[in-house]
């Protein structure tokens, strides 16, 4: 999308947050790790990190060294507001992930409440967390980013996806317009600072008063989200749909009247499951979103109601509902041809990202009907409602703990390791997806998982590995992957 | 076998978070083979209360007896 017309520049993502700081000051802004902070202390200390800030050429990316700290957020808040674009880079990543965030965005800049444990070419600003030495913010520069991710790529190159400030505002414009959160409200953010929904979680509370509530990494994050949405009362929640078949046995015994919105992305949402989240969460309206993060965070939503659902669900999936008010789609057949009914889904509007930095990947983005558009990937339908329906992925992507996980690049990296034929199958036990890797030759002494580690997060590592001296193959001559995965259901995967 | 790992040593007050490949979805898988075996049934709060396998232990054996 062209940006020459526009005049005046995009809100910064922090524009809601200063404005409550003025309105709201001693109101609560954060609570994480036992502890909350009005307004006015996250602001303190977003002005203590912008101070320090403050002394160097500021750049258009800077890193922030993630933890479940307040100081964390009060970072990302501070470089929101000087006008450059934040690229969290998570701590509990495998140090070669973040080193290769760092080179790809170029960044030279990186702030961290502690020394960052490796080595790197940017130079590094220590929070320091003493002094009160704060200058009041101002914005220093305005690049057009908002915020900067990173995909899993086929290559095994991540994929930098920068959302710019138009992207951002479009998105939250819709929540701006369609929903009444307050003052009052509790949001719940459960996710990692590098999975773009925690940009909702944080901003869409932030712009209206409300505080936001980290839920902590300790002990089993998805089981600590249900019990922080019931201790704290939590008003708008958005989690992955899998939390819900971790704790679906549980679910008739839950009670969670304080939620008043309840929104699910990242995954498929299974209808037996929203019907019984819907007994538990009665005053709540329940939405199935939709959107990948080249769309900015979701760009579709379904509003799930206990009378339709269950004829809309396709597969027992619930629907994805319409696209936002700033956003189109088409449906691309095999032969990229349009086609009205079902398709590759394929979004225009102010929410697609240009393309991906450094114009890496630019097979995903074309022009129709002089408009830029984004593939999915997904295979999708229109139902008899007008509501968008999933049918599938179109490569081999899938989705775990509702992260998009590229098989191709597991099976890159097993191969760089091993120097061994390998092919990397999902394959879902009780809905949730298990990685399989099926690995042509001799088994190997060496632990793999413990090799996989230093490149890739834990949710890309499979959890079964099975050697075999030749893949089955078809009469194609292609290794047969339906023979594969009758293996590992003969109990012969070995851990 | 939950854990996937037959070289896994956990001793009793190993944290949850200090062994590879402890999330929420293994522990869930834990606690119904668990239940299963032991015939038993775990609430949602001692399930979340698990911070160990000590605490476990201690839980099962309360149910058992």
């Amino acid at each position: 999308m062209s940006k020459q017309n526009i005049i005046a520049p995009d809100p910064i993502l922090a524009i809601g947050f200063i404005d409550n700081c003025t309105l709201f000051p001693t109101h609560q802004a954060l609570f994480i790790d036992g502890q909350f902070y009005t307004y006015d202390d996250l602001l303190e200390k977003s002005e203590i990190i912008f101070a320090q800030l403050e002394q160097y050429n500021t750049p258009a990316f800077i890193g922030i060294y993630t933890n479940e700290s307040v100081w964390t957020y009060a970072a990302i808040l501070a470089v929101s507001m000087c006008g450059a674009c934040y690229v969290p880079l998570d701590s509990n990543l495998p140090e070669q992930i973040i080193k290769k965030i760092i080179d790809e965005s170029i960044l030279t800049l990186i702030i961290s409440e502690n020394k960052v444990a490796f080595s790197h070419k940017a130079a590094e600003i220590i929070i320091d967390v003493k002094t009160k030495r704060r200058t009041k913010m101002k914005t220093l520069i305005n690049q057009k980013g908002a915020y900067l991710l990173f995909t899993s790529g086929t290559t095994g190159e991540p994929k930098g996806v920068a959302i710019s400030k138009e992207n951002a505002a479009a998105f939250f414009d819709h929540f701006k317009n369609n929903f009444d959160f307050n003052t009052h409200d509790k949001f719940l953010q459960p996710y990692a600072l590098s999975f773009d929904v925690s940009v909702f979680s944080m901003f869409a509370a932030w712009n209206c008063g409300a505080c936001v509530y980290v839920v902590p990494e300790e002990g089993f994050k998805y089981l600590n989200s249900i019990t922080m949405i019931k201790e704290h009362n939590i008003t708008v929640s958005s989690l992955v749909p899998t939390v819900l078949l971790y704790v679906e046995k549980y679910l008739d015994q839950f009670s969670f009247p304080s939620l008043r919105y309840s929104f699910f992305s990242g995954d498929k949402l299974f209808q037996q499951l929203a019907v019984k989240w819907n007994k538990a969460a009665a005053n709540a309206l329940i939405y199935n979103c939709y959107g990948p993060t080249e769309t900015t965070i979701v760009c579709t939503s379904y509003l799930w109601d206990e009378k339709t659902a269950d004829e809309e669900s396709f597969n027992n999936i619930v629907p994805l509902g319409k696209p936002f008010k700033n956003m189109d789609f088409i449906f691309l057949d095999e032969q990229n041809k349009t086609n009205g009914i079902s398709g590759e889904l394929c979004f225009t509007g102010v929410q697609v990202i240009d393309s991906y930095l450094g114009n890496k990947h630019d097979k995903t983005f074309f022009d129709y009907d002089e408009k830029k558009y984004y593939k999915t990937g997904d295979i999708a339908a229109l139902n008899e409602k007008g509501n968008l329906i999933f049918q599938g992925r179109k490569d081999s992507q899938v989705k775990i703990n509702g992260y998009r996980v590229e098989l191709l690049e597991i099976e890159n990296t097993i191969r760089k390791i091993l120097k061994m034929n390998v092919v990397v199958i999902a394959i879902p036990e009780k809905n949730v997806n298990k990685l399989f890797a099926f690995i042509e030759g001799n088994q190997v002494e060496t632990n793999i998982k413990e090799q996989l580690a230093q490149f890739l997060p834990n949710y890309m590592i499979p959890n079964y590995y099975h050697f075999m001296p030749e893949f089955p193959k078809n009469s194609n001559g292609k290794i047969d992957l339906q023979l594969l995965k009758q293996t590992t259901h003969a109990g012969k995967s070995i851990s | 076998m939950v854990f996937q790992d037959t070289n896994l040593e956990i001793k009793a007050n190993d944290a949850a978070g200090e062994i590879d490949g402890w999330d929420s979805l293994t522990h869930m898988t834990l606690i119904n083979e668990l239940e299963k075996n032991f015939k038993i049934v775990f609430t949602f709060e001692e399930v979340i209360n698990f911070k160990n396998i000590n605490d476990i232990v201690n839980v099962v054996s309360k149910k058992l007896s």
